[in-house]
């Protein structure tokens, strides 16, 4: 290195010195631009990242729609679900599969065409449940926190009548839909887990990935000998690729079942939506 | 080309040298987190957009003002390897990071096109290193009759 740096002829400065002015101006600079332009770096990282979201969030948009999807109103549509269904990743008793294969059925008809009637099988049938409406609710139904429930609303039947067109939308004016038109049956993930923290259902063995997730409205429903921290009962995880009836509208949806061991039935726990698929609707 | 163009290449080298230190003193962001995405942790990748920022302001300095331009020319030949291999490797991923170099950022629709046209810009622009070195410092031409093999030293003799 020392014969590269050496002084050519008649150089006036000593040539080590030379080198270390201009490196030291050249360090100085740098750090002295990195002082002072602080905030406008913050700014433009925050701004790339926003950028880079869009960018990632256009792609996935695009990647999810192209998938091939399945019609729901297909008249094999259900038993074309449950042959892709990978039943050898649950490890499940006779009973518990006979169970998960009902409320499938029962699932997918409240996906396809949300109804009260319909949601209120697929969230009572066979299940010793109770109703006791979430804070949430209360707010979406107008009702004061801490009062009693009206008396017009005390029956599940009549609360989830008035709740269902609300969360889920209602009419061709409104942007969300209340229903998915078609899965795609190619990317049907199953799998059974202890837990249903977001890292399990996100990350785990139905990961499909997602932009940001919206969770379906839970109106209050609660199973006899299944608490919401009772981490003994075994949970089915579900995740696959819906559209709506927008065919821009397509992504991922997962959702949950725990078993309720004194029913000896599947209770439906959580639902949740990539907000690119614009689905909203009661769990 | 024109005879004279040699002349003038050190200082054009190094004016695109200060343009790309310039470029990341004020956007240091895309750099920075083009390392990040190749998980690169913050701190680290901070600071080594702040040493090639650095670096690149000297060695611009360095060609602009023709100083030991043989160094010069060589530490740039060093650092451009090092960011042709750089390129090279975001080249090869499915999805790169933009590397943020020479403010070319966005003018691709794809960071895969954006790697390779900036592999192609490097290597011309090692090219042009080469031929400026050649210029400034030709080799000495080899005796009659050993053009073949390296032209070995003089032995140097106190009675010579």
């Amino acid at each position: 290195m020392m014969a590269l740096v050496q002084n050519p002829p008649g150089s006036p400065a000593p040539r080590l010195l030379v080198h270390g002015l201009l490196a030291l101006a050249a360090m100085g600079l740098t750090l002295a631009a990195r002082v002072v332009f602080q905030e406008r770096h913050r700014a433009e990282r925050r701004q790339i990242e926003d950028a880079g979201r869009v960018r990632r969030t256009a792609e996935l948009a695009a990647s999810w729609r192209q998938l091939p999807y399945t019609a729901l109103a297909e008249p094999d549509f259900t038993p074309r679900f449950l042959a892709a269904t990978n039943w050898a990743a649950l490890p499940l008793t006779p009973l518990q599969r006979e169970r998960l294969a009902e409320r499938l059925r029962l699932m997918l008809a409240h996906l396809a065409e949300p109804t009260p009637a319909g949601y209120l099988r697929l969230r009572t049938g066979g299940l010793t449940a109770r109703l006791e409406p979430t804070p949430a609710v209360r707010t979406l139904l107008g009702l004061p926190a801490g009062e009693p429930v009206p008396a017009e609303l005390a029956r599940p039947e009549a609360l989830v009548a008035r709740l269902l067109p609300q969360v889920a939308g209602t009419g061709p004016s409104n942007r969300l839909h209340t229903r998915l038109t078609a899965v795609c049956l190619d990317h049907l993930r199953v799998g059974l887990a202890a837990t249903n923290t977001p890292d399990a259902v996100f990350n785990g063995v139905t990961t499909l990935g997602f932009t940001m997730v919206q969770q379906a409205h839970d109106p209050g429903f609660r199973y006899a000998g299944l608490e919401e921290d009772d981490a003994a009962a075994p949970q089915v995880l579900v995740a696959f690729f819906a559209r709506t009836e927008d065919p821009a509208q397509a992504g991922p949806v997962y959702f949950s079942l725990r078993w309720a061991e004194a029913d000896g039935q599947w209770a439906p726990h959580n639902l949740f939506s990539d907000m690119l698929v614009g689905f909203t609707t009661l769990f | 080309m024109p005879r004279s163009l040699h002349r003038w290449m050190p200082a054009a080298l190094g004016l695109l040298f200060l343009w790309a230190g310039l470029h990341k003193l004020l956007h240091p962001g895309t750099a920075t987190m083009g390392l990040e995405a190749l998980d690169v942790p913050h701190s680290l990748a901070s600071a080594l957009v702040a040493g090639v920022t650095a670096l690149e302001l000297y060695l611009g300095a360095l060609l602009l003002l023709r100083r030991d331009l043989r160094y010069a020319l060589w530490l740039a030949t060093g650092l451009m390897l090092v960011f042709t291999g750089y390129l090279w490797y975001l080249s090869t991923l499915a999805d790169p990071p933009s590397c943020g170099c020479l403010g070319l950022t966005g003018i691709f629709g794809n960071r895969r096109q954006e790697a390779l046209f900036s592999l192609l810009r490097n290597c011309l622009i090692l090219w042009a290193i080469k031929w400026t070195y050649d210029r400034h410092f030709p080799r000495p031409a080899a005796p009659p009759g050993d053009a073949a093999g390296p032209v070995a030293a003089p032995s140097q003799s106190p009675t010579a």
